[in-house]
C-alpha cells in the first residue's frame, strides 16, 4: 500500500475537481394554483399533472422483496409538497424538479488532508471563474459544496485550497497519531515486548520524545522577523524554548549574526525613597520600576559596540594581545530577560530588521504533531524504553536493551538530519589545502 | 446454534437409562440456561489463557481462533440511539447537559467504543480526572476516552458512558459514536403444550441455544452433570464431570 494519500491535484493544487451534470434526471411540473402572495409568502404547493415525478428514494422493509429495487414512483395529482423556504409562485407555473445530488459535491480526503474546516478555507470556481461564497454553501459533517443552482452540464466545478492553507512537503513528516497507532500495532499485545499499555501512556512518551528530539535532533525551521522597535526589545515568541540565531539583515537580505552579552542584563528595580529606604505600597509589598537604570543606561549607551570596534580598528597597529573574541565584533550584542520574555539589544541595531531563529518542542500549535521520518525510528525507541523503564518487573536486560536502541536510533536519525551531502562536503573541503594566513 | 430439542432428548436418554430418572421441561430449562451461561462465560477466560501459549499457524485446529470465533457469534455494532442522557437517565436533547450515553440493554461485555473511526479507551473516573490535567495525555478527538457508569431505573440495570474528546461528545454526536459490544446469550427455552398431562415440545415458541454448534456435546454433559444433581444420583454427576474433565484436559494440554 502506497503512503502516499493525496491525489497529484490535491497535492500540487490543492483542489479536487467535479464535472458539473446540471438538470439530469430533473422534471418540470405545472402548479396547481398559486401560492403565497407579495408580503406574504408560502410553503404549500399544489402540483398537477406530475406523472413523471420520480423521486430517488428506495423504499424496503416487511413484505417487499429484497431483491427488487423499489423506489417512490410518483406522486399523484392534486399532491401537496412543502418547500423549505417559502415563497410566491403563481398558478400554472411550470416548476423544474431537480435531484439535489446534482448541486452537492462531496470533497475526499484523497484531495484535502485534512478537510475544510470551514467555508473560507477554499475557493470555488466553475469554469475558472470564482465563485461568491454566497452561491454555495459546505457542510463540515459531510464535507459537501452545495451549490444553491446546480451548475450546468460540462461545467468544471474545482474546489481549491488558499496558499496559507497548503501542505507542501508533509510526506517528509509522519503525524504523532500515525506514530501512536503503528507503535501499539507493533510493539504491543500478547508475545510482544509490551503486553498491555494505555494510550494516554503511549501519547505521553510519544510527545516527550518529539520534545527532546526537537531539542538537539530534528532541524529546528522556527524563526520571526520583525523590526526593532524604539524600546529595543522584542518579545519570545510564544512557543520559544530556546534560540539558535539572533541576527540583523542586511541591506542585501544577508543575516549578520549577533551575539549574546554577558555584561549587562535587566534587573528588578527597587524603587527607594530619597533616604535610600526601600518604597513599600499599601499592600506591603515592594514597589517596583517599570523599567532597570541598567537597562536605560544599556539602551542610551551610543558607544556601540560597533563604534568601539571601528574605533580600535582605526589604532590598530601591532598585535593585539589578550582581546576577549565574545566582544571583539561589531555586529551588536543582545540578552534575554527571561523573567521579562523578552530580548534586549544593544542600541547600534535600533531600526534594524531583526531575524530569530529558535527552537520550539514541537508541539504548541494545534492540529496533530508531526515528526520527520528520518527521526521515525527513534521515536518508537523512546517510547517502548520510556514505557519499559518505567514499569515494575520488567527485566534490567530489556530495559537496557532498549536504552541502548534507542541511543542508536536517535543518533542515527541525528547523523541522517544533519543533511550531509558528500558534494557540499568536497565543496567546503576544496579549501581545505590553502595556507592559513596570520 | 444448537437445537434445544437435540439436546434435551439427549440428556433423557442418558438419564433414563436404566430407569435412573427424568427431569422436567422447567427444570430442564433453567439447567439449559445455566449450562449455556457457565459455557460462554468460560469462553473469556479460555482467550486469556490461549493468548499466553503459542498458538499454531493452522487453519482450523488454533485454539485462540476457534474461542474468538466463538464469541464472535455474539458481537454486535452499533451506532448509539441518538438519545443523549441526563444523570438521572432521562433523554436529553440540551447541549449543557452531561451526556450519557445508555449503551443497549443486552450489553454483555463492551469491546470498541469509536467516535468517526477513532477508538476510545476505557478510564476510571479518577483516571480520566488525572489525565485531562496533564496538556500531553488530556483526551483530543483523534484519542478519546470514555467512562463507564451503572444506573438503575425501573428495576432494569443500564450501563452508561460519558465520552470525551477535546470536548464532552453531546447528544448531536452520538450518531457518529459506534459500539462494538458482546451481547448476551438469548434465554435458551425448550417450549411445550400440556396434552393430557404430558409436555408435548412446541418448535414455534422455542429458543434454541445460541452458542456455536460445536457447543452441543458440552451442554448435554453439563445438563447431565446438574441433572444428577436434581435426581440425586451421583453416578451420572460423576461420569458427566469425568467427561467434562476429558475434554477440558484434551482441548486445554
Amino acid at each position: 500500500m502506497a503512503l502516499q494519500t493525496l491525489t497529484n491535484e490535491g497535492y500540487y493544487r490543492g483542489s479536487q475537481t467535479f464535472l458539473g451534470i446540471g438538470n439530469a434526471n430533473s422534471v418540470s411540473i405545472d402548479t396547481n394554483g398559486g401560492v403565497g402572495s407579495a408580503g406574504s409568502p408560502s410553503v404549500d404547493v399544489t402540483l398537477d399533472n406530475v406523472a413523471g415525478l420520480v423521486v430517488g428514494m428506495l423504499v424496503t422493509g416487511n413484505g417487499l422483496t429484497a431483491s427488487v429495487a423499489y423506489k417512490i414512483a410518483e406522486i399523484t395529482n392534486g399532491t401537496d409538497i412543502k418547500l423549505d423556504v417559502a415563497a410566491v409562485i403563481g398558478d400554472d407555473v411550470s416548476l423544474t424538479f431537480i435531484p439535489i445530488t446534482n448541486a452537492v459535491f462531496n470533497l475526499t480526503t484523497i484531495h484535502f488532508d485534512p478537510l475544510p474546516t470551514k467555508i473560507g478555507e477554499f475557493s470555488v470556481y466553475i469554469n475558472n471563474i470564482i465563485q461568491t461564497t454566497g452561491t454555495y454553501t459546505y457542510t463540515v459533517a459531510t464535507s459537501a459544496v452545495e451549490f444553491v443552482t446546480a451548475p450546468a452540464a460540462d461545467d468544471t466545478i474545482s474546489v481549491e485550497l488558499g496558499d496559507a492553507d497548503r501542505e507542501f512537503g508533509n510526506y517528509q513528516h509522519i503525524k504523532l497519531n500515525d506514530i501512536i497507532n503503528n507503535f501499539l500495532i507493533a510493539y504491543v499485545g500478547e508475545g510482544k515486548v509490551i503486553t498491555k499499555v494505555k494510550k494516554a501512556d503511549v501519547a505521553f512518551h510519544a510527545q516527550r520524545a518529539i520534545q527532546e528530539l526537537n531539542y538537539d535532533t530534528l532541524r529546528s525551521s522556527k524563526s520571526q522577523e520583525i523590526e526593532i522597535p524604539p524600546s529595543l526589545t522584542m518579545a519570545l515568541p510564544h512557543d520559544y524554548i530556546n534560540y539558535t540565531k539572533v541576527c540583523w539583515v542586511d541591506n542585501n537580505g544577508l543575516e549578520i549574526p549577533m551575539y549574546p552579552t554577558l555584561h549587562t542584563s535587566n534587573p528588578k528595580g527597587i524603587l527607594q525613597d530619597s533616604e535610600y529606604r526601600y518604597i513599600f505600597d499599601s499592600q506591603g509589598d515592594i514597589t517596583e520600576a517599570g523599567t532597570s537604570e541598567t537597562w536605560k543606561k544599556f539602551k542610551d549607551d551610543k558607544s556601540s559596540d560597533k563604534e568601539t570596534i571601528e574605533s580600535l580598528s582605526k589604532s590598530n597597529t601591532g598585535g593585539r594581545f589578550g582581546i576577549d573574541p565574545t566582544i571583539a565584533q561589531g555586529n551588536g550584542t543582545f540578552f534575554i530577560d527571561l523573567n521579562g520574555g523578552r530580548i534586549h539589544f544593544s542600541s547600534n541595531v535600533s531600526g534594524k530588521i531583526i531575524t530569530l531563529h529558535y527552537i520550539s518542542d514541537g508541539l504548541a500549535e494545534d492540529g496533530d504533531a508531526v515528526v520527520h521520518k528520518f527521526a521515525e525510528e527513534a521515536v518508537y525507541k523512546y517510547i517502548a524504553h520510556g514505557i519499559l523503564s518505567t514499569r515494575i518487573q520488567i527485566p534490567e536486560y530489556m530495559i537496557n536493551r532498549y536504552k541502548k536502541e534507542r541511543f542508536a536510533a536517535v543518533r542515527k536519525a541525528k547523523i541522517r538530519l544533519s543533511n550531509l551531502k558528500s558534494q557540499e562536503l568536497a565543496q567546503t573541503m576544496r579549501g581545505k589545502s590553502k595556507q592559513i594566513k596570520h | 446454534m444448537v437445537l434445544i430439542d437435540t439436546v434435551y432428548q439427549k440428556v433423557l436418554n442418558i438419564l433414563n437409562k436404566e430407569q435412573r430418572g427424568y427431569i422436567t421441561p422447567q427444570e430442564f430449562n433453567l439447567l439449559a440456561n445455566h449450562a449455556q451461561m457457565d459455557i460462554f462465560e468460560q469462553y473469556f477466560y479460555d482467550i486469556n489463557q490461549f493468548e499466553r501459549v503459542h498458538g499454531n499457524q493452522t487453519e482450523y485446529s488454533d485454539m485462540l481462533d476457534i474461542t474468538e470465533s466463538r464469541i464472535a457469534l455474539f458481537e454486535t455494532s452499533i451506532s448509539l440511539d441518538g438519545l443523549g442522557r441526563k444523570t438521572d437517565n432521562a433523554v436529553s436533547t440540551n447541549d449543557t447537559d452531561f451526556s450519557y450515553f445508555s449503551l443497549p440493554t443486552d450489553t454483555y461485555r463492551i469491546g470498541v467504543i469509536s467516535y468517526k473511526n477513532n477508538e476510545a479507551e476505557r478510564v476510571t473516573q479518577n483516571e480520566y480526572l488525572l489525565l485531562n490535567s496533564s496538556q500531553l495525555t488530556k483526551p483530543t478527538n483523534t484519542r478519546l476516552m470514555y467512562v463507564q457508569n451503572g444506573y438503575v431505573a425501573s428495576n432494569v440495570k443500564y450501563v452508561k458512558i460519558r465520552v470525551f474528546g477535546l470536548n464532552e461528545l453531546k447528544h448531536n454526536d452520538d450518531s457518529d459514536i459506534t459500539i462494538t459490544y458482546v451481547r448476551k446469550p438469548q434465554k435458551a427455552e425448550w417450549a411445550y403444550t400440556n396434552v393430557n398431562g404430558n409436555p408435548l415440545y412446541n418448535v414455534a415458541n422455542t429458543v434454541n441455544f445460541d452458542l456455536h454448534e460445536s457447543e452441543e456435546n458440552e451442554l448435554v454433559i453439563k445438563i447431565l452433570a446438574l441433572s444428577g444433581i436434581i435426581i440425586k444420583d451421583p453416578s451420572v454427576y460423576q461420569v458427566a464431570v469425568t467427561e467434562e474433565n476429558k475434554n477440558v484436559q484434551q482441548e486445554k494440554s
